[in-house]
């Protein structure tokens, strides 16, 4: 299935790659390419990344399970990245949290039943002037509190 | 102060080229790459001051002048947009606020350094920052000030923007150029140093998004003139961000040397809910932590060297008396341990086994040997690993426990 | 060249190289693991730390390049200090598994935790627990995972010597782990050495798995007679373990180092082949009588067997087929008493019987000794091939053959051997282990195996290398120089050799490529011989 989807990307790869002076600095911006169009980051786009950056598939694995922004299992439709690091707990970053995973019924890492929604805690995104913070797909949404969350949560499809 | 980096942060559709330009973008660089010599704009950023602005605050032009004079292998200039420093957030403004600023910056420095490639490393989560990077790059290529022979020059630059993937410790600078390279955010051993051994192999110059946003300016008004704005010794306005339990949160832009006593009172609005201040983290969390009673001090590199802690970042984190200096520790530990690359045992091992320490005192279950446990690690990772993320886990465990002790004492009772 | 000082002594060396370079070549001990000589620097494990004068941090050895002038401490209580706290971190999530761990007694994290007593360490936490424990990740090596101290050494071999790309390192921070991409396997031809490297017991082997304690073993340098290039190796055999009830002597196969022929390397099949030498031997001199092979007094075979050489000298049509797996010792009393006095035709190079070659260790020859064999015998290779002298015996022109160590049923055919039993009157077999032609012999010579005589090979380039006996021959078997010097004797040439040193040392007077070679200039290392 995604292996369909890998090859409507080949177009879009190829300019990546004219871009960076060595095939292999492709591998971030493919994972990126790949992951935003399916999903998640599987074995055939492991194998498609280390086919267009003639990379060894096995570091391709190695930078999929490094950074914390790739996924090896489906998340939900919405993807909530919660700010779990200091001004964000100095505001009460903890309560809000609380709420938010009582309202959806999950824990860090899992995603509602429906498939909608995913949660994450993460570290500092930088945005502690609107503490306490989240990121819901790629928007940075601050300043919250209970009723803002659910005013967010309510808006999404 | 008349605002200078962040004289458009408020004016909408800033980041778009038709307002920036009439706001005056790009007619430094455009008298700097048609009449000026590369030479010269590294002597105006070395008598500037400048110094980097993401963190470890090492003199600019001074890191210029490491590259070699003669190498048959082109020079590549990285943009550290990484940021990542917990209470850290200027960058983030410039990049979604300003973006052209920053291109501006990045041409005349290219220039300078006689770089024809440019890399944006931007962290993969600033996403809407990103698109308007991007976007402000194609149109800056579309006005042909970016691509073949800017400003009818002979002078070519081409600017890729690239994306990270969520790894704080890419922010260091070797960590980055792996992780530019395609692989893990490793930190390389030096030497060799990047200006010598960098990116793809070849010299390279990283600096970070604040400290190419002044150089425009610089080479405007002239090195003299930024000076005169700081402290001796430290260049120019730098930006402040400023947050936790503070009245007003936000970016400051303020002359280096500014007293944090009057940063927090009189700019930021002083203490939420008019509550007594306990505690100041002056330049990102690995900055070891000020008392109450230590808010006396200039903001600036030496200063606050001199005070036993750092400007770093100037991400400045205010903690009111209800603070729990216990938690705040256990959360400062916790980012380190989860931000760990991994690559060297002292930091590996080390900063992971403070978080489990921590986290033991904060749920009840502290010993008494634990807080001296805790003070050996951090001894024991400083200056034993690649690259100085273990110090920076080691000073917050350093300074709160010295600074608080009572309080950890308690939790173990 | 620069002059630096050692723990105060004073030495000169290569300008440039690194300190733990400096500190090898003077001798001298230090921590390592992530460090190896034949792999990239990773600097990683951070235990190398040395004080070096007018810098205030302890550095790391592996990193730092000598400088002229520098004076270096690899023991001062502030290069200890860094190196004991290294080690400590090390020992933080590593698990308590030495009592199940093969590689206690060779293990460098006891060795040092041992040499800076660190008996009592701070961590009272939960140790990092890891999914793969006792893991195998492929046909030679078991991984565990919680073991491992991320030195990286088993990536980089993967990476810079196979090329290919076994080992990543998933993760990050302490939950890092190393492991094979998931539904591939370590499946490369020197997968073995991964085991080798690995300074703990992360990646064991699972040929030694459980096998034996490594403190009862004992160690004999010698060389693989596994192909043309004689890598050096160490055959590791029991030695001390009290109740050891089995017969097997050998336990495995060590690479030993040799900057010129293997560096630090050996293939798998040359690694686990061993097994050759406790099984499946011919144990016993053994005659047939009335159809039947039985087993007799060395005396009664000794005497049988020179009686018929001496019956068939120059004219009679018997015939030897000599081998490459054989010494030079061996081959130079081949030539004296088959070729000089008995005047035999003879031939050692059975054909079809090469290999896969690669552009690392493996060569086609599968013999130790080709060189040897064409230098002492005095053949080129094509003059030495055997067929001719098979066809000879199979059409009835031949009365007796002397054959050592070939199984003509593996090279030529079952049917080849029916036949050439059928037409050729008498067959003295020679060799070390079972097989079909042993089986169909008048008289079977019981020969020891490398492992169990002394004696020098010659590699495909020219390298004459020693190999040692590491234990008595089996059951009855001897070794073939001493057999070839009783017959000798029976046969009335006065040999005054005594040992295979004595052998070579005329080989060396009489042939003019192992002039002036000796066994005190071979060494561990071998010498290459004055061929042009």
């Amino acid at each position: 299935m995604s292996q369909q989807i890998l090859e409507t990307l080949n177009p879009e790869a190829q300019k990546i790659l004219a871009k960076y002076d060595e095939k292999r600095a492709a591998v971030l911006t493919l994972l990126h390419l790949a992951q935003d169009k399916i999903g998640h980051v599987t074995p055939e786009v492991e194998a498609w990344v280390s086919q267009w950056t003639e990379v060894p598939v096995v570091r391709v694995r190695e930078v999929v399970t490094f950074y914390s922004m790739y996924r090896q299992k489906p998340a939900g439709r919405h993807h909530i990245r919660f700010c779990t690091t200091t001004s964000c707990v100095l505001l009460g970053g903890e309560n809000i949290l609380g709420h938010l995973k009582k309202k959806l019924c999950i824990k860090n890492g899992e995603t509602t039943s429906d498939g909608k929604i995913s949660l994450e805690e993460a570290e500092c995104l930088c945005a502690c002037e609107a503490a306490p913070m989240m990121q819901v797909d790629g928007k940075y949404y601050g300043d919250l509190d209970e009723k803002k969350v659910d005013q967010i949560l309510a808006s999404l499809k | 102060m008349e605002p200078i980096l962040s004289r458009n942060f408020n004016v909408p559709d800033a980041w778009r080229l038709s307002v920036a330009q009439s706001r005056g973008a790009y007619e430094t660089a455009k008298k700097v790459i048609s009449s000026g010599k590369p030479l010269d704009v590294v002597a105006a950023v070395t008598a500037s001051n400048l110094r980097g602005l993401g963190g470890a605050g090492f003199p600019t032009g001074k890191k210029w002048q490491f590259l070699p004079k003669d190498s048959s292998k082109p020079v590549y200039l990285v943009i550290n947009a990484d940021e990542g420093e917990p209470g850290t957030f200027k960058d983030r403004y410039i990049l979604e606020r300003d973006p052209h600023q920053l291109i501006e910056g990045i041409i005349i420095s290219a220039f300078a350094i006689r770089s024809h490639k440019a890399y944006i490393y931007i962290r993969g989560e600033y996403v809407e920052p990103f698109m308007r990077l991007q976007s402000a790059v194609d149109e800056a290529y579309a006005k042909n000030y970016l691509g073949k022979n800017i400003f009818g020059s002979s002078f070519g630059l081409d600017i890729v923007v690239h994306r990270g993937a969520g790894a704080y410790i890419c922010g260091e600078e070797t960590a980055l150029l792996n992780s530019l390279e395609g692989g893990k955010g490793f930190p390389r051993l030096k030497p060799p140093f990047p200006a010598i051994v960098g990116l793809f192999g070849c010299p390279t110059i990283i600096n970070n998004v604040e400290t190419l946003a002044c150089v425009p300016h610089i080479l405007k008004n002239g090195p003299e003139w930024f000076v005169k704005l700081g402290s001796p010794g430290n260049g120019g306005t730098r930006l402040f961000s400023v947050s936790g339990h503070i009245k007003k949160p936000g970016v400051y832009e303020l002359p280096m040397g500014t007293p944090l006593r009057e940063m927090i009172y009189k700019h930021a609005g002083g203490i939420r809910g008019d509550k007594n201040l306990k505690a100041v983290v002056p330049g990102g969390i690995s900055a070891k932590i000020l008392t109450a009673n230590e808010i006396d001090v200039n903001m600036d590199y030496d200063s606050l060297r001199n005070a036993g802690t750092m400007l770093g970042s100037a991400g400045v984190i205010v903690m009111d008396e209800t603070t729990c200096m216990v938690k705040a520790l256990v959360y400062a530990c916790k980012f380190f341990a989860h931000e760990s690359c991994g690559q060297c045992s002292p930091c590996r091992e080390g900063t992971g086994w403070a978080y489990k320490i921590v986290k033991r005192i904060h749920d009840g279950q502290g010993a008494v040997k634990d807080l001296e446990t805790l003070l050996t690690i951090a001894k024991n990772m400083e200056g034993r690993t690649i690259c100085v993320f273990a110090d920076a886990a080691a000073w917050p465990i350093q300074s709160y426990i010295t600074k608080f002790r009572s309080e950890f004492e308690e939790y173990i009772g | 060249m620069a002059n630096i000082t050692i723990d105060g002594k004073p030495c000169t060396v290569k300008d440039g190289i690194t300190i733990i370079e400096a500190i090898d070549q003077a001798n001298t001990d230090l921590p390592r693991y992530c460090y190896h000589p034949g792999l990239s620097i990773a600097g990683n494990c951070r235990i190398c730390q040395v004080e070096v004068e007018k810098i205030p941090r302890t550095v790391i050895a592996c990193n730092t390049r000598v400088a002229e002038g520098m004076v270096i401490h690899t023991k001062s209580p502030k290069a200890q200090e860094s190196q004991k706290v290294v080690l400590e971190f090390l020992l933080a999530n590593h698990p308590l598994d030495c009592p199940v761990c093969d590689q206690a007694g060779e293990c460098k994290l006891q060795d040092y935790y041992m040499d800076y007593g660190v008996y009592d360490p701070k961590f009272d936490e939960m140790k990092v627990k890891k999914s793969k424990k006792a893991f195998s990740i492929g046909p030679t090596v078991m991984l565990d995972q919680e073991r491992c101290i991320l030195c990286s050494r088993c990536v980089r071999f993967g990476d810079e010597i196979t090329m290919t790309h076994d080992f990543g390192i998933f993760d990050r921070g302490d939950h890092a782990r190393i492991d094979v991409y998931p539904g591939q396997e370590l499946n490369n031809k020197y997968s073995g050495n991964v085991v080798d490297i690995c300074p703990v017991g992360a990646l064991t082997d699972k040929d030694f798995r459980f096998k034996m304690r490594v403190w009862y073993l004992g160690t004999q340098e010698s060389v693989c007679p596994g192909c043309a290039r004689g890598c050096n190796i160490s055959i590791q055999y029991e030695k001390s373990r009290p109740y050891h009830l089995k017969s097997e002597r050998v336990m495995r196969l060590k690479p030993r180092e040799n900057e010129t022929v293997n560096k630090w390397w050996i293939c798998d099949e040359g690694r686990y082949d061993y097994k050759f030498i406790d099984f499946n031997r011919i144990q016993q001199a053994r005659i047939r009588k009335n159809g039947s092979l039985v087993e007799v007094p060395w005396l009664e075979l000794l005497e049988k067997t020179a009686s018929l050489l001496k019956a068939a000298q120059s004219g009679s049509a018997w015939a030897c087929l000599a081998s490459a797996r054989y010494t030079n010792e061996e081959l130079f009393l081949q030539k004296r008493i088959f070729k000089d006095l008995l005047k035999w035709p003879l031939a050692f190079y059975a054909p079809g019987q090469e290999g896969s070659e690669d552009n690392f260790l493996i060569k086609k020859d599968k013999n130790p000794n080709t060189a040897g064999a064409s230098q002492v015998l005095k053949f080129e290779a094509a003059a030495a091939d055997m067929t001719p002298l098979v066809e000879k015996a199979k059409s009835g022109q031949i009365e007796g053959l002397f054959i050592f160590h070939h199984d003509l049923a593996k090279i030529y055919g079952p049917e080849t051997l029916k036949t050439v039993r059928q037409k050729v009157k008498t067959i003295i077999y020679e060799g070390s282990n079972q097989n079909a032609t042993a089986d169909a012999a008048d008289i079977v010579i019981p020969a020891a195996t490398y492992a169990e005589k002394e004696g020098t090979f010659t590699n495909f380039e020219g390298r004459v290398q020693r190999i040692k006996k590491a234990f008595e021959p089996i059951a009855a078997s001897r070794a073939t120089w001493q057999v070839l010097l009783d017959l000798g004797a029976l046969l009335g040439v006065s040999f005054t050799y005594k040992k295979p040193e004595d052998i070579f040392l005329d080989l060396a007077k009489e042939n003019s490529a192992f002039r002036d070679l000796n066994y005190k200039k071979i060494g561990s290392q071998g010498a290459v011989w004055n061929k042009p």
